[in-house]
């Protein structure tokens, strides 16, 4: 348990992957005697391949944050956009691909309403981004330097001269048919609240100096990106002006400046978002569970078990700042009153109750062999049925969410049952089949046994050394983690293993950018797992890696770029570049 | 915290509310057109328009138990089987069709079928390495094309409704919505009846509210960066972009809208879970059925996709506890388990468990098919004016069968549907694709608006240019 400082961070430190490729790259003759100067540890590994950036529409807790930094907390409590869906795991990564429709427009215009209501109401901070008197509804000026203000907050970057006067004219219109200055104000915070420039997350990138066809960032896009990557809030002004001043133009520049997004609450908070996504711990408790059997099982239950697991990791991540490989083998949890009493079986926290408010650290019970959270409740009541475990599921979470590797569905025409408990007491019988049958062998192999592993907590996570009346085996021998016992064993191979770190960054790695990693940025990705196993496994650390590292503000130019630059380099103007 | 708060407050002149319960017994009524605007026999517009035409996908999850399904009887005197059995007063509305096959499938269960029948177009499969298993419609789904062709006037294009909201999110686009407009468009439905109703009858802005002009030209502004933001992005990008500006001009228009002379009913409130967690599917779909024919009457859309349960169940049917089933006596409680995962049990209990809660799935939609043809629409009844393509995602949930789908066409599409047929059994496996095509065309004010839908990618054939002349009338 190591705490960090970062302030004498090295990113000096070369990386012993990109010293060799690079030095073959930059003309040095392979096998030279001299040795080649070594790269920036901020340098993308030469392997490395940037992809396109699609527009990214901001989730909802970066609306809401965005709402916060444009207005205030109190303001983003009237913001109501529509719900986040989900693809390939993601919600980020629906929101890279997926389109508008009229329910949702709909939706942010009813959103933009309520917020431009209640953002009329804080007379201070209206005051704040007028900075001048206004002399009556007419007053171009003073509107001129709000829609300016406001709109290098909410755009991420500048106005350009054509946008000020689109959203002066808005103003100017409303101000004039309600006689009143500040309805203008209003409807010029309507108006930019459902725009393009807001809602999505733009990045164009401009032409690199060298002569290549990737792009690098703009400054504004850089402060976006580290931003909302690091926080699911935009820049604020101060950051802004730190892109404006070329400051996170250089790596250290921007560790400096991911120093300091990364003390802030809202990245606690985004990092919060990022293992409910990863861990599926939303909606926990609209599953069911047979009453009969787990009479425990309810909301207020379930919802435990999600903070409880969030709790954890932000003991680890950030209180601590420990080892992250302690999400498997942590030997001490959180608790509440519910779970306390209904799962582990040990004294309420101090001060709790049935409202299930106060939390308390405890050990983790010494006979009941758990480790992290691979035997967090959140984690083993999902992954089962509601009235049995499930060896394949919980096998298939811990394999696609640690170990990155996916399995086909069953073949069609595959009946899909497992024999009754009187047959065979304990769930390695009943699934004896998956791993003896060859049809079923083949994929079922690779799950089931990490399943099996934890078959002694039941469907709602409560420890059992027997299940009908026969002792529970739960020794594995699984062709990736090896051979080893319960969820202590799990967690130590699992610990041992770099795929499940390097697993853990492709994820955040995904969430973050909005993408599934491509082979050609799997490179970055090792590199920086590397140097995060290197500085005691802190994930902090590998978030200020990533955003330093040159591949961060580097991305690929999408296929209409050249020609736009082209045309406005030939003196046409915005308006006139045809689409 | 109020969802749908309006900058003014709403003033609703020349409107008579209509007392009405919904949900349980009591069934609101919606006025008809005016007199006035109809012609002297009531079956057509004053200017000789035809009335509209209304057109409805329906889909009940993880299909259904066969044997218990398809009757035993073909043609006009068949006896309906026990699964259909709660459709007896709508059974001369209507026509079940059997032995017809999904000729898009193979991949991937459930997604086949939901993309075969309501698309016609081979799914796309979103599915990297190493990232959960996702997959996105291949083409716009069929109510969404006929909606470009009937929904332009009207105040919503379409609707898109749920009653479950047990179904499944999280294996992309294709599972989580009935209607797209692309592959990169879903729609997702409204579970909410509140928000239903306030989407459809709180949504005007009182013509002398001053905030309409301000808003559209708010809307004006939002239009502008979205067209300077074409410029400088993908192409791809840009596709998404059109569809953004789509909506916004479509948002624009609703601001502007006139409200229709229609009597509006009380806004529902139905609560959206029972204090133990299930879900009382029949309040909310008595809600959400009454919203929808109400909106079509008002004719404040024409187009709606009902996605009763989701696709690969989910749903829980609480009221099908152990007792249900006196004749297994059994104590296993499926009531408040997973649709799916009881469906991959295939013992006697089981299966009848399912078969029973099809004969739910059956009720449900026999209290919306009833309600459309006890709501007259000019002369004849709404249901008489209207297509609704009943269907689910497999035909038995065990296997992911495509065979044999479970398909319902009830209406009569202002007379191009035909009556009297029955029960009709495919007799060579015809693609259920046809009759997709058929339900589209019959509700085009020019039968030959739309020829063909769907698209074939390799061994996946869901194009068709042959409307099933089972239910076509032409």
């Amino acid at each position: 348990m190591r705490s960090r400082r970062y302030s004498r961070f090295d990113l000096r430190r070369p990386a012993a992957v990109a010293a060799t490729t690079f030095a073959c790259l930059a003309g040095v003759a392979c096998g030279s005697t001299e040795a080649p100067p070594a790269p920036p540890a901020s340098a993308a590994p030469a392997t490395f391949e940037p992809t396109q950036s699609p527009l990214r529409r901001l989730r909802t807790a970066q609306y809401q944050n965005a709402i916060a930094t444009l207005f205030s907390v109190e303001v983003a409590l009237s913001a109501d956009p529509p719900a986040d869906p989900e693809l390939n795991g993601y919600t980020s990564i629906a929101s890279a691909q997926l389109a508008l429709n009229d329910d949702l427009v709909r939706d942010y215009q009813l959103s933009a309403t309520a917020v431009a209501t209640a953002a009329m109401g804080d007379g201070a901070r209206i005051a704040e981004l007028l900075d001048c008197n206004p002399s009556g509804p007419d007053d171009a000026a003073c509107m001129t330097s709000f829609v300016q203000r406001l709109g290098r907050l909410a755009f991420r970057r500048p106005l350009t001269t054509e946008e000020t006067d689109d959203y002066l004219d808005v103003g100017l219109f409303a101000a004039e048919e309600a006689n009143d200055f500040y309805a203008g104000l209003e409807y010029i915070i309507v108006s930019l609240l459902q725009s393009p420039s807001f809602l999505f997350i733009v990045e164009v990138g401009e032409p690199m100096p060298e002569d290549t066809p990737a792009r690098r960032l703009t400054s504004y896009e850089t402060a976006a990106r580290m931003a909302f990557f690091l926080t699911d809030a935009p820049p604020d002004d101060a950051l802004l002006d730190a892109a404006e001043a070329g400051e996170l133009d250089t790596p250290e520049g921007r560790q400096e400046a991911a120093l300091t997004l990364l003390d802030r609450p809202t990245a606690r908070r985004a990092l919060r978002n990022f293992f409910t996504e990863y861990l599926v711990l939303d909606g926990l408790e609209l599953r069911a569970k047979d009453p009969n059997l787990y009479p425990a099982w309810d909301a207020t239950l379930a919802r435990s078990m999600r903070e409880e697991t969030l709790r954890l990791l932000d003991d680890i991540i950030w209180t601590r700042d420990a080892d992250v490989r302690e999400m498997f083998t942590a030997d001490y949890t959180f608790v509440n009153t519910p779970l306390a009493e209904k799962i582990y079986d040990v004294p309420a926290p101090q001060g709790g109750d049935s409202a299930a408010s106060e939390w308390g650290r405890i050990d983790l019970p010494a006979d009941q062999g758990r480790s992290g959270i691979l035997s967090h409740p959140s984690v083993l009541a999902r992954q089962a049925n509601p009235e049995s475990t499930s060896a394949t599921h919980r096998g298939l979470f811990v394999l696609e969410r640690f170990l990155c590797r996916t399995m086909p569905p069953p073949p069609e025409g595959v009946v899909t049952e497992l024999p009754p408990s009187s047959t065979a007491p304990t769930m390695r019988e009943r699934v004896a089949v998956h791993l003896e049958d060859p049809t079923c062998a083949g994929c079922h192999t690779i799950s089931d046994p990490l399943g099996l592993s934890l078959e002694n907590y039941d469907p709602i996570g409560v420890y059992r050394a027997k299940e009908n009346g026969a002792v529970i085996d739960a020794s594995a021998d699984h062709i990736i983690a090896g051979e080893f016992v319960g969820a202590k064993g799990l967690g130590q191979a699992l610990a041992g293993l770099e795929d499940s770190t390097l697993c853990l960054v492709r994820n955040l790695y995904r969430h973050g950018t909005g993408h599934v990693e491509t082979e050609g940025e799997l490179p970055l990705l090792s590199m920086l797992r590397d140097r995060m196993a290197e500085d005691g496994y802190s994930l902090r650390s590998f978030l200020v890696n990533l955003v330093s590292n040159d591949a961060f503000v580097t991305i690929e130019a999408n296929d209409n770029i050249a020609d736009y630059e082209a045309r406005m380099a030939e003196g046409e103007t915005q308006e006139e570049v045809q689409p | 915290m109020s969802r749908r708060k309006l900058l003014s407050e709403l003033k609703l002149p020349r409107r008579t509310m209509l007392r009405g319960a919904v949900g349980g017994a009591t069934v609101a009524l919606a006025l008809p057109p005016l007199e006035a605007m109809l012609n002297d026999q009531g079956d057509a517009l004053a200017n000789g328009d035809p009335l509209p035409r209304r057109f409805m996908t329906w889909l009940f999850g993880n299909g259904c138990l066969l044997e218990q399904w398809e009757p035993a009887a073909t043609g006009a005197g068949y006896e309906l089987s026990p699964a259909l059995a709660p459709l007896a007063s709508v059974k001369d509305d209507l026509t079940v069709l059997t032995n017809f096959r999904n000729y898009v499938a193979g991949r991937r269960g459930h997604h086949d079928g939901v993309a075969g029948i309501f698309s016609c177009h081979p799914f796309v499969q979103l599915d990297p390495m190493g990232a959960p298993y996702a997959s996105k419609f291949g083409g716009p789904s069929i109510d969404q094309v006929v909606a470009d062709v009937i929904g332009t006037d009207t105040f919503v294009k379409s609707l898109q409704v749920g009653v479950s909201k047990r179904h499944l999110q999280n294996q992309g686009p294709t599972l989580a919505a009935l209607s797209h407009r692309g592959p990169d468009q879903p729609l997702y439905a409204e579970r909410d009846p509140g928000r239903l109703y306030d989407q459809l009858f709180m949504s005007f802005t009182p013509p002398d509210d001053p905030s309409a002009a301000r808003r559209v030209k708010a809307l004006d502004a939002v239009i502008q960066d979205a067209q300077r933001l074409k410029r400088r992005i993908s192409t791809s990008d840009r596709g998404r972009v059109d569809a953004h500006l789509e909506s916004l001009f479509q948002v624009q228009k609703q601001l502007l809208a006139i409200p229709p002379d229609c009597a509006f009913p009380m806004k529902p409130d139905v609560e959206p879970y029972m204090p133990d967690g299930a879900e009382p599917l029949a309040e909310i779909n008595a809600a959400m059925a009454q919203l929808v024919v109400m909106a079509f009457s008002c004719d404040l859309t024409r187009v709606c996709s009902y996605m009763f349960t989701g696709a690969s169940g989910g749903a829980q049917f609480y009221m099908l506890p152990p007792e249900a089933f006196p004749e297994h006596n059994t104590t296993k409680d499926y009531s408040h388990a997973n649709h799916h995962n009881v469906s991959h049990i295939n013992q006697p209990y089981e299966k009848d468990f399912i078969h029973r809660s099809t004969i739910v799935s059956m009720e449900n939609l026999a209290f919306l098919l009833d309600l459309m043809k006890n709501t007259s629409d000019g002369a004849a009844s709404l249901l008489d004016n209207s297509c609704v393509l009943a269907a689910s995602d497999v035909a038995e949930p065990w296997l992911h069968s495509e065979v044999s789908m479970p398909l319902i066409v009830a209406g009569g599409a202002g007379g191009r549907l035909k009556r009297g047929v029955g029960h009709y059994r495919s007799p060579d496996e015809e693609p259920v694709h046809n009759v997709s095509l058929a339900c589209v065309k019959s509700v085009l004010p020019d039968v030959d608006d739309i020829t063909e839908i769907g698209s074939t990618s390799g061994n996946y054939d869901g194009f068709t240019n042959t409307p099933s002349t089972a239910v076509f009338e032409g």
